[in-house]
């Protein structure tokens, strides 16, 4: 049982990026599953690199936005929330769990929810088990994702 | 040709003379930083003053703020790092004006920088000194509500992003010693449980350190300030303890410089040894000689054994002369061997140290007889062994120290009875407290003010002393105590057998022989206080030769500050200079205002820690140490020091004073709460369930000392009850606070709010008076709190009660006409604004008036502008506002002063020019990455040199190397040097957050011809070594994992070109109401041409007749910058910011007008009422048609004659559901107005809540002190009105449930404000959104108030809102001063991260037209194709449009999809 997943966190500048930030200020502690990438905004956050992440075998991903009516560009988290939801979609009927991808909304003032986050996420991925593909792409050393 | 990284100042010489191009601006609040960007953004040289370590003011302790939710921190943040990053903003924190002097345009102010003790500039606030620092004080930034240590950042978020030291004065524990020992320093470390530390602090200083542990008099103990709240902290057990739980370093300093200078030391009691050991520790052979057989001087003769262990004694002189010490004992100096003889020897300087070896006389007849003896006499001669004899009834003559050891070793030689004779009370007594307790348990006998008169013999030997009964008068000695005088007829006999006088003792001064040496009355030698020189030049003299009999500390610090000076004599310097006598004697300033310190930390009584068995356990010691109240703050442990890594940290920093020269002052201070102690009947500071506003904002935050959890101060149990009590410390005559503070409903309001999303079923009520929700949107808001379930009680608290068991709080109130308890978790009080004691002396430095509230004097319609000319004022400091107003106020100050200074534009600021960039369109990727170690930071979890090893290996990588710390100087010169050495086209650091250091590593790229945009950052601190210290291995894991990501997508970076349009530097003004006139007006005066278009025939719009309106039509009318269009209209914008270009429909024909920036100011129309008989009777009237004919002398007045007024018509309504904001105030002025002219006249008015916020809240009072009646009343239940000439008012009394009626002569109807009908053709015109009131909505209701989402489209005036005249003209300015952020440039630069389309794949299905909120893309027909494109200009680079555009043909430049795939592609890419 030595399976860790690896996780993908699409955070947005302003607030989510920097609540990661915030959380290393307060030298919260989480598990080192996540990766982190920044964008300008979740609006940015487009279904391909969900699906691209899932495909290149990552077992989780967090979209991380500002909190709802807090967008530093009106209504980017808001759209990228119904992305989410489509792709969750997707997943579903693509016969992947939905529940390796999340939503969530905090301010850049939320360290400890940043942490929080990716405790729960984590936990709940290594419930999970492997992303099937990554196994796949294990077995086959040459293999790779068109 | 361009210059490599240096700055360019551009001055324009032929405006020498003209005002000088910089502002001043004090505050870093948000009204300071808001003033600040605008100025320097506009070309004006800014010198941001701020008085705390940080800025972002009050506005960055919030949690959320009003009425948008928005996290403060947030929307705040950007903005603090924008002012760091602005090259012409110098911000100098910590600092005070100190001196002003000059005129508008040419003012010169000195300013103090108080020293930070980190230098900002190599802090990289890491943290690893924080986590040393022993000393634990109330943090200040959470109100107390938990500690922070002496070194601190003052937020997580601080800016600039540095450490901090708070440092008060020297302790006064400190102070009292006299060997300087850093007691507060010591006693935090053992606090801290670092007792190794704490003893090394305690050796460093004192050379007999234990020998003090058992025996110092502790002065320290005696100034301790926690004596004040009980028991002093027992520093001097705290130091044995230190002392004997650690072993002693070796002292001996190899290293030390080997001087050939040698000393001679005459004497080998407390003051010789240290001052041998302080010479010797500093190189000089040093020779001791000792009269005696025996070392130790008055420690071994003096004290008797019991109290100082003989073996403690001999290892701690053994420890100094150890180190090389040449000591000559039965070597007395004197006849035989002179001081003379030792020079010529070669002795260099001599300390003489003999001590005070006689006993004092009385002077009382029968002295000589045998029984009678001296107490140093008898006591050296039982300590050394010779003897003493002892009789069974002894008296003892005295009461310092010494007397008690004769006494207690005169009971432990077998005295039956001893007693002490002292002529004054126990109070009076010199010896320690301890010491008199601990005579009279071994059973010595005290028969107080009594005084020996004569001994009386009998055959030869003696057998009594003879006393005097003594009293105490009022007169007082040199000591300052009551002087004690004889009671006549008194006399009495004490019998005894042995009477010893131990009453102080004189020096033998035969070590003098044959030196001419100045001595003094008492027989003791004369020195200079500070160098302890005598009068013989090499001679130096300390210890009690010269003091008398002292005390054991006194003499060792004579020692050491005598081998000072015998230093500095020896190389020649002055002995004096920077030495201060001992004054350790606190003034009463300085403890008044340490006390005052102590105080705002609300102390409890606090007892000592008593050791259970004899000395203290490790425990008890921390137990007691903790008790310390740290009253110099830092103690100056050096822990810090020791830890910085960037050697940031220099306690020797000093306060720095500079002088700067400015045009005008910009004032923004920003407010203090008002001190809730004030209000002692509400329990504040003494419950600790009671906090204030400022302090469950702190509770509320994520990152507050709660973490957000919502818990009881007293216990830490959830909240599930909570009041909040308003206005304390506002409207409060009797705490001489008669304003609203404005801002406190709507806060009280949102913290309800927001504490139930962090306690699910919290029961909230605020007890309030009037809810002044008059801002935009508040109404909305308040009835959203109303319908969550936020109680709101109109009530007057009186008082809070705290119940004793379960801390719960009762209030008592009325509700619905009956009396009611009720018990909450906890109060919040909503403390008021007040300007702070800083403000006020930065008002009184620069000259400037303050009103009866004590907030900034300012004109009546003029509201920036401050009693002095030149010097503009903004935010609370003027008067209480909430933060959109202080916002639009900072930026109408900054358009105040770009007026004033308009001919000096851009010749203060600087710019910097970089190299031309290289292209390398083409080229393979050359990646170089750095990998920081930062400090220990990253390096103690991440293995850094793997994360090298890795990154080597990665694709495109030709360079990777590790480095201590990325940011600092040197690493950015290697950076430079690396990158052109290996011919790098990217870079890459992997270090800490690109939020605060990518713009450096950009910078850097670009000093060396990279294009910003290849520059990539990985963020392996902050979201990894800080987060995964517990687990290395992963952690490293992790790193390697980002920085693959991060090289992934540095190989796919572009350079990105920016382009440079031409700015055409005109306005267009909208509206020609006060608004609109005072922005033309402003940015005419600033010298850019501008179009104001009117669509009636005459400008002024809705503002009042008068002087005022008169002069601002003519100004602008007449204005040569001004075009006014009259009967005017805007049909048709095109274009961008910097480039629109408008159609105007003129009375005589379309014009066409260009222009770079635009502001709309079309204002709001009046609501003309249907109800109250409005129209139908001539009676009834507005408050406008009301003033006009009050102006104009128009309304008979006469005794009796009733006016009546109702507020609220038309708002507040279902159909128009906000607060008109000025009716209140206007319905008030009007009121007064009435009274004035007739005081038999009587006024009614009828309201909801008075909304008479901020400065006008005295109107209210005063309009109810001439006796206008205000009743209020519920929309449920709105006042009737009947009849004709005398009409009739029936209405009911919401309280009383009562229904009135009234006969009034007139009724006026207070008419709220309405949208302007011409909103919805302008807002289509230009493309901005209303909100759903009607009126338009701005980009961000709380920072950019007169911003739109769309650049260069501002908004000012009741277009924005319904606001009051002074208001408008203040919100023009505002509007100006942002449009001349962008007039005041010749150019703009635009590119960048922004949206392009590829016109091959686009089908123009308008996706991203819709999606985007700043109208930038646009379908252009002018390309033969009509497809989309997007305007660089308008373009914010979210990317919105880019995930949403369904054929993909969006790309946004620096995150396309390739870049964005290739980082998420890397995550995994170690499986393939």
């Amino acid at each position: 049982m030595n399976y860790e997943p690896k996780i993908l966190a699409l955070c947005c500048h302003y607030c989510a990026y920097a609540a990661a930030d915030l959380a290393g200020s307060m030298r919260a502690q989480y598990p080192p599953n996540v990766r982190v990438l920044r964008l300008p905004c979740t609006g940015k956050v487009d279904m391909g690199y969900i699906m691209r992440a899932f495909e290149s075998g990552v077992d989780g991903v967090i979209v991380a936005g500002c909190l709802e009516g807090g967008c530093h560009f009106q209504e980017g988290n808001l759209r990228a929330r119904r992305r989410v939801e489509m792709a969750k979609n997707v997943l579903t009927e693509a016969g992947f769990d939905s529940n390796r991808l999340e939503m969530f909304n905090l301010s850049s003032a939320e360290g400890s929810t940043f942490a929080e986050i990716i405790n729960t996420m984590t936990e709940r991925l290594r419930g999970l088990g492997p992303n099937p593909l990554r196994h796949e792409r294990e077995r086959t050393p040459e293999g790779t994702v068109a | 040709m361009s210059i490599s990284g240096e700055e360019l100042r551009i001055t324009d010489s032929s405006l020498e003379g003209g005002p000088v191009g910089a502002v001043m601006v004090c505050g870093g609040g948000v009204a300071g930083i808001q003033a600040a960007l605008d100025l320097a953004n506009s070309g004006f040289k800014v010198y941001l003053v701020e008085k705390s370590a940080t800025i972002g003011g009050k506005m960055a302790q919030l949690d959320k703020t009003f009425p948008t939710g928005d996290c403060a921190t947030c929307i705040i943040s950007p903005k603090l790092v924008e002012c760091t990053r602005n090259l012409n903003i110098e911000i100098i924190t910590q600092a005070e004006v100190e001196q002003f002097e000059g005129e508008p345009g040419h003012f010169r102010a000195k300013i103090r920088e108080k020293a930070r003790f980190v230098d900002i500039d190599k802090c990289t606030a890491c943290g690893d000194c924080e986590k040393v620092c022993p000393v634990k004080v109330p943090d200040n930034f959470n109100r107390g509500l938990n500690n922070t240590t002496a070194i601190h950042k003052v937020c997580a978020q601080a800016v600039p992003n540095a450490y901090v030291i708070e440092k008060r004065e020297r302790p006064p524990c400190v102070s009292a010693c006299p060997i300087g020992q850093n007691a507060q320093a010591y006693v935090a470390l053992i606090a801290a449980g670092k007792f190794d530390e704490a003893a090394e602090i305690i050796r460093r200083d004192n050379p007999l350190p234990l020998i003090c542990g058992y025996v110092c008099h502790r002065p320290c103990e005696d100034e301790c300030q926690q004596s004040r709240y009980g028991d002093p902290v027992s520093i001097r057990e705290l130091k044995k303890f230190a002392l004997d739980n650690t072993q002693g370093k070796d002292t001996k300093n190899e290293d030390r410089p080997l001087r050939p200078e040698r000393i001679a030391i005459i004497g080998a009691g407390p003051a010789g040894l240290a001052a041998a050991d302080w010479l010797a520790k500093h190189g000089y052979p040093v020779t001791i000689f000792e009269a005696l057989p025996v070392t130790g001087g008055m420690m071994r003769a003096g004290i008797p054994d019991f109290r100082l262990p003989r073996e403690v004694l001999d290892r701690q002189v053994a420890n100094i002369i150890d180190q090389g010490i040449e000591l000559k004992t039965n070597s007395p100096i004197g006849p035989g061997l002179t001081i003379a003889d030792l020079k010529a020897q070669g002795y260099k300087a001599v300390f003489a140290s003999v001590g005070a070896q006689k006993g004092s006389k009385l002077g009382a007849e029968g002295e000589d007889l045998p029984g009678v003896v001296s107490g140093i006499d008898f006591i050296r001669d039982v300590n050394l062994g010779k003897g003493a004899q002892i009789g069974e009834k002894v008296v003892v003559i005295g009461a310092g120290n010494a007397a008690m050891d004769v006494a207690r070793t005169a009971k432990r030689l077998g005295a039956k009875d001893v007693t002490i004779v002292y002529r004054r009370t126990k109070r009076e007594m010199p010896a320690d407290r301890v010491e008199v307790e601990e005579a009279a348990h071994e059973g010595v006998k005290f028969v107080l003010l009594t005084n020996p008169k004569r001994f009386v013999p009998k055959g030869g030997k003696l057998v009594g002393v003879e006393c005097l009964k003594m009293k105490l008068s009022d007169e007082r000695d040199a000591s300052g105590r009551r002087k004690p005088v004889p009671v006549k007829g008194s006399e009495h006999i004490i019998e005894c057998d042995t009477a010893i006088v131990a009453i102080g003792q004189t020096p033998d001064l035969s070590f003098a022989a044959g030196l001419d040496l100045a001595t003094n009355k008492w027989g003791l030698v004369e020195v200079d206080p500070i160098t302890l020189a005598t009068s013989v030049p090499g001679v130096f003299a300390g210890g009690d030769v010269v003091a008398g009999a002292g005390t054991l500390s006194e003499a060792v610090g004579a020692g050491i500050r005598a081998a000072e000076s015998i230093d500095r004599f020896i190389n020649g310097e002055d002995m004096s200079e920077g030495r201060r006598p001992d004054d350790h004697v606190w003034t009463e300033d300085q403890h008044h205002e340490l006390e005052r310190f102590q105080r705002s930390r609300n102390l409890k009584k606090s007892r000592k820690v008593t050791a259970e068995k004899g000395d203290y356990s490790p425990d008890e010691a921390m137990a007691e140490a903790a008790r310390c109240l740290a009253c110099g703050i830092c103690c100056e442990c050096m822990e810090c020091v020791k830890v910085c890594q960037p050697k940031a940290i220099n306690h020797e920093m000093k306060d720095t004073v500079r002088e700067i020269d400015v045009g005008a002052v910009i004032l923004a201070p920003g407010f203090e709460e008002f001190d809730a102690t004030g209000r002692g009947e509400f329990g504040f500071g003494r419950y600790p369930n009671v906090v204030t506003n400022v302090q469950f904002e702190r509770m509320l935050s994520a990152s507050g000392p709660y973490a957000g959890h919502l818990l009881r101060p007293s216990d830490g149990q959830e909240v599930k009850k909570l009041a909040f009590i308003q206005c304390v410390g506002s409207r409060d005559i009797a705490n001489n606070r008669p304003h609203c503070s404005s801002v406190c409903c709507m806060a009280a309001i949102k913290e309800s709010v927001v504490a139930m999303d962090h306690t699910e079923g919290l029961d909230t009520t605020i007890f309030y008076t009037d809810i002044r929700a008059f801002g935009k949107d508040f109404d909305r808001y308040y009835e959203r709190a109303q319908a969550q379930g936020v109680k709101f009680q109109r009530s007057m608290i009186s008082r809070v009660v705290e119940v004793p068991e379960s801390r719960m709080l009762r209030l008592s109130y009325v509700r619905d006409g009956k009396p009611v308890e009720e018990e909450f978790d906890l109060v919040v009080l909503s403390t008021g604004m007040r300007t702070s004691e800083e403000a006020l002396h930065t008002a009184r430095v620069v000259g400037v008036n303050l009103n009866e509230c004590g907030f900034c004097s300012s004109g009546e319609l003029a509201t920036v502008q401050s009693s002095r000319e030149g010097i503009f004022v903004a935010g609370a400091f003027q008067e209480p506002k909430d933060i959109p107003d202080t916002v639009t106020q900072a930026s109408a100050a900054a358009a105040k002063a770009m007026q004033l200074l308009a001919p000096s534009r851009g010749t203060m600021v600087v710019e910097k020019l970089y190299p031309t960039e290289h292209d390398y369109t083409d080229a393979q990727p050359r990646i170089g990455v750095f990998i920081c170690h930062c400090g220990i930071n990253i390096a103690s979890v991440v293995d850094v040199e793997r994360v090298v090893e890795a990154a080597r290996e990665m694709y495109g990588v030709v360079y990777a190397e590790n480095v201590v710390y990325a940011c600092a100087d040197n690493t950015q010169d290697r950076i430079k040097e690396i990158i052109r050495e290996h011919n790098l086209n990217r870079l890459l650091v992997a270090s800490c957050t690109p939020r605060t250091h990518e713009a450096l590593f950009r910078d850097t790229a670009r000093e060396c011809g990279l294009n910003p945009f290849l520059v990539e950052m990985a963020n392996i601190r902050d979201q990894c070594s800080w987060v995964h210290s517990e687990n290395p291995e992963a952690a490293t894991e992790k790193a390697i994992d980002l920085v693959r990501m991060s090289v992934a997508r540095a190989a796919q970076l572009s350079a990105l070109a920016t382009e440079e349009l031409p700015v055409n530097q005109a306005a267009l003004v909208i509206g020609g109401g006060p608004s609109g006139i005072s922005a033309a007006l402003a940015l005419a005066d600033m010298g850019f041409r501008t179009s104001l278009v009117e669509k009636e025939e005459a400008l002024g719009g809705r503002m009042p007749k008068g002087p005022m309106r008169d002069r601002l039509v003519r100004r602008a009318s007449n204005h040569p910058l001004i075009d006014v269009y009259l009967s005017s209209k805007a049909t048709k914008l095109n274009g961008h910011v910097g480039n629109f270009s408008s159609i105007v429909e003129t009375p005589t024909g379309k014009k066409t007008v260009t222009h770079g920036a635009m502001i709309i100011a079309i204002g709001g129309t009046e609501y003309k009422p249907r109800e109250y008989l409005y129209g139908l009777n001539q009676r009834v009237l507005t408050q406008r048609e009301l003033e006009n004919k009050l102006i104009d002398g128009n309304l008979p007045l006469d005794i009796g004659t009733t006016i009546a007024m109702i507020q609220c018509v038309g708002s507040r309504n279902s159909e128009r559901p906000f607060c008109s904001r000025s009716c209140c105030a206007h319905a008030v002025k009007n009121a007064i107005r009435i009274k004035e002219a007739q005081p038999d006249a009587n006024v009614v008015i009828l309201y909801r809540d008075m909304r008479t916020y901020g400065a006008s809240e005295l109107l209210y009072q005063k309009a109810r002190q001439l006796g206008v009646l205000f009743v209020r009343y519920t929309p449920e239940e709105p006042p009737v009105v009947t009849g004709g000439d005398r009409m009739k008012l029936t209405f009911v009394e919401p309280e009383l449930q009562r229904t009135l009626e009234l006969n009034v002569d007139y009724l006026a109807l207070s008419t709220g404000t309405a949208p302007a009908v011409d909103n919805q053709q302008v807002s289509e015109l230009a493309k901005i959104p209303l909100n759903e009131d009607g009126f338009f909505l701005e980009a961000h209701l709380k920072l950019r108030p007169v911003d739109f989402a769309s650049e260069g489209i501002f908004l000012c005036g009741s277009t924005h809102s319904p606001k009051s005249t002074a208001e408008n003209i203040q919100q023009g300015l505002a509007a100006a001063g942002r449009a001349a952020t962008i007039l005041s440039k010749k150019t703009m630069i635009v590119g960048g991260q922004v949206s392009c389309v590829d016109i091959r794949k686009c089908v123009s299905c308008l996706t991203c037209v819709r999606v985007c909120p700043y109208g930038a893309p646009a379908v252009n027909y002018a390309n033969g194709k009509n497809r989309v494109e997007i305007e660089a200009a308008k373009c914010m680079g979210c990317g919105s449009c880019a995930a949403e555009c369904p054929a993909k043909a969006i790309q946004l430049q620096h995150f396309t999809d390739h870049q964005v795939a290739a980082a998420i592609e890397a995550l995994l890419a170690e499986v393939c």
